[in-house]
């Protein structure tokens, strides 16, 4: 009962006047922030440290909390429009997402997006109340060699997962871990694959890799369609969802929503690579694989509650541990120490105003964000109706002043273009353009740790199999390379053998 | 048609291949770093130079994706010199003047065919972006000529 008790004390908090304001105000800023592609969740944060000087510190952490998740839930807006991610994680939005608002479903789409991340942000803070600690705790037994682990599965499934060949996948996720290695190498602070150019030095910036995959490839394909009047208008068939939608999602949501927060709690991991896990997770065990990538609704509900879910779950270690975990929990962090509290693991019994008013306050940032979000669905499909030789170039310009804002450097809009050629490349001949972010994202974790492994080991590669989670992470990476390859083959064996 | 996928294979060969010559040139690993800076991109260039060479010796089979057209895919060309065009431009024009040229000059590439029409809704867009940018979100952009100008 202490639970509920500390959670009513929460609410008393939460539901101040002033917190109510901030709230709906984080949610607002962050909604604007997710839709404006190239400012991510932590850039916007950061942006906006110096409105929470002078405050309170409960209404401090309110306010950037409701910047986080509304920008993890503005970003799937533009990603099924347009196939413009706002920021990583909604990449895997893209895949159906966009494809459903090509069938003239965006209506659906963004409502199943608002409606799975509600579910799954609401469920995720009871799950961040009850199961906070001890799942903290499991997720610090993730040492180098685990969370090495935990990488090499989620890229062996996303590269078997994505498309259709395997190889092409392995080549995707290859070009993306290449792209990680560019720039300063810390630990020995050589410089690589900078080819002397000083502002590589900072590395790759996925958000640039995004929308030059994504957003610039897809406007190279709209245009050669225009030119050769292919290009079919969309003609918006509903703008509600469906009963019978809204079903078939729902067990998409409650997977993705437990699979996001484990995943979102697991330092280094990050909201991205629970929106992949869900992804491949849905495709995997539905009856109808080949749907997914053609505009299939689970594949827009699991991914969205998996991403949401996450951003509760990256809280946890923050809250629970005093660690920040994250980019975005990192700025929480600073911004706690500039009010004057210092996270550690006895943030709870400290300043339990700020953990459980941060923690009530996300209920009715959910709700707000849904009040918000689901009447603005119908404005939002309207772009959808302005002509195509205009949208593109705004879309374009819209893009580059979000890639421009990452370093406020025209390289990164040198690097999007050409990107945005070579995505154009790769869709023509059938290269999943998924796993080149995923493996940008997870290249340097994945490098740093299996380094680390080996400097804790001093060269001894035993290390990386010595615990269990690392062996059955490894276990399951080569399982789903090799089972759809031996079941080919077993279905093969039985046919040839009638 | 595998042609197609073959020279694919033998493009990502070299690449792979470059990518690990120029990863053979970092220096080697340092005391107690037992990977160092050098290995993980040398393992990444040979499994990459690996799946490009599977790709030419054993081509995968082709979807139902159509394959490039010369007319159209020499416009996506265009515009993406274009684009270039405008990230070198964008610090000397300022955003706005960049932006208003970009956006128009893709629309009508696209096939706008209205001129007047063309030039408006490009210099309002522009301008629009700028000031919520810059002004609302506080993100610097360059204001290039407009300042020179004395405009800004």
């Amino acid at each position: 009962m202490d639970t509920l008790q500390n959670l009513l004390f929460g609410f008393s908090i939460a539901l101040e006047p002033i917190n109510i304001l901030y709230s709906f105000l984080g949610c607002l800023v962050g909604t604007l922030i997710g839709v404006l592609p190239g400012i991510g969740p932590a850039g916007g944060m950061s942006l906006l440290i110096p409105l929470i000087y002078g405050k309170s510190p409960a209404s401090a952490v309110i306010l950037l909390a409701g910047i986080y998740y509304g920008a993890m839930y503005g970003g799937s807006t533009t990603s099924i429009l347009l196939n413009l991610p706002g920021e990583a994680a909604s990449v895997v939005t893209t895949l159906d997402g966009y494809q459903m608002a090509r069938q003239g479903r965006a209506g659906p789409a963004l409502c199943i997006a608002a409606i799975g991340s509600y579910i799954a942000g609401t469920v995720s803070v009871i799950f961040l109340m009850l199961v906070g600690p001890p799942l903290a705790h499991f997720a610090l037994r993730f040492g180098p060699a685990e969370s090495f682990a935990l990488m090499v599965f989620g890229l062996s499934t996303v590269s078997a997962l994505a498309g259709p060949s395997l190889i092409k996948g392995a080549v995707s996720t290859i070009f993306g871990l290449m792209l990680a290695t560019i720039g300063l190498d810390l630990p020995t602070g050589l410089q690589r694959y900078t080819f002397g150019i000083d502002k590589l030095m900072e590395g790759f910036d996925i958000i640039v890799a995004a929308i030059g995959l994504f957003a610039v490839s897809e406007i190279f394909i709209g245009l050669e369609e225009v030119s050769a009047g292919t290009l079919e208008r969309v003609k918006v068939s509903r703008i509600w969802l469906s009963f019978q939608d809204f079903r078939q999602s729902l067990g998409a949501i409650i997977r993705g929503t437990f699979l996001g927060f484990i995943v979102g709690a697991i330092p280094g991991a990050a909201h991205v690579t629970a929106s992949f896990f869900s992804y491949t997770l849905e495709k995997k065990f539905s009856k109808n694989p080949e749907r997914f990538g053609k505009g299939e609704i689970r594949g827009v509900a699991g991914p969205e509650s998996a991403n949401n879910s996450a951003a509760s779950g990256a809280l946890l270690p923050l809250l629970t541990l005093g660690l920040p975990a994250s980019a975005v929990t990192a700025v929480l962090y600073g911004a706690l120490l500039m009010v004057g509290i210092k996270p550690s693991p006895f943030l709870f019994q400290r300043n339990p105003d700020v953990v459980w008013g941060l923690v009530a306050s996300m209920y009715v940032g959910n709700i707000m964000l849904l009040i918000l979000n689901l009447p603005l669905v119908g404005i939002f499909i309207r772009i959808l109706s302005i002509p195509p030789r205009w949208l593109f170039p705004i879309v374009l310009a819209v893009s580059f002043v979000g890639v421009y804002s990452v370093h406020n450097s025209g390289l990164d809009l040198i690097l999007a273009s050409l990107l945005g050629l070579i995505g154009y490349l790769m869709r023509k001949f059938e290269f999943p353009l998924a796993p080149v972010i995923l493996g940008l994202v997870l290249g340097d974790l994945l490098e740093q740790s299996i380094r680390q492994a080996l400097m804790i080991s001093g060269g001894e590669v035993g290390i990386l199999f010595q615990s269990a989670i690392a062996k059955t992470l490894f276990g399951l990476a080569v399982f789903v390379v090799v089972a759809p390859k031996l079941m080919q083959n077993l279905r093969g064996w039985r046919t040839r053998k009638k | 048609m595998t042609s197609g996928e073959r020279i694919w294979g033998i493009v990502i060969l070299i690449f792979g291949g470059a990518y690990l010559i120029e990863g053979i040139r970092i220096p080697p690993a340092a005391f107690g770093d037992p990977l160092g800076a050098r290995i993980f991109p040398t393992i990444l260039g040979t499994s990459m130079a690996a799946c490009g060479a599977f790709l030419a010796i054993k081509p995968e089979p082709r979807g139902a994706q159509p394959i490039l057209v010369r007319r159209s895919f020499i416009q996506v060309l265009i515009l993406c010199a274009l684009l270039l065009l405008y990230a070198i431009s964008l610090p000397g024009l300022g955003y706005f003047l960049a932006t208003f040229l970009l956006v128009w000059m893709a629309a009508r590439i696209m096939g706008e065919r209205s001129l007047i029409r063309g030039l408006v809704i490009s210099a309002v867009f522009s301008a629009g972006v700028f000031f919520l940018f810059s002004r609302v979100l506080t993100i610097p952009l360059p204001l290039g000529l407009l300042k020179t100008l004395g405009l800004g």
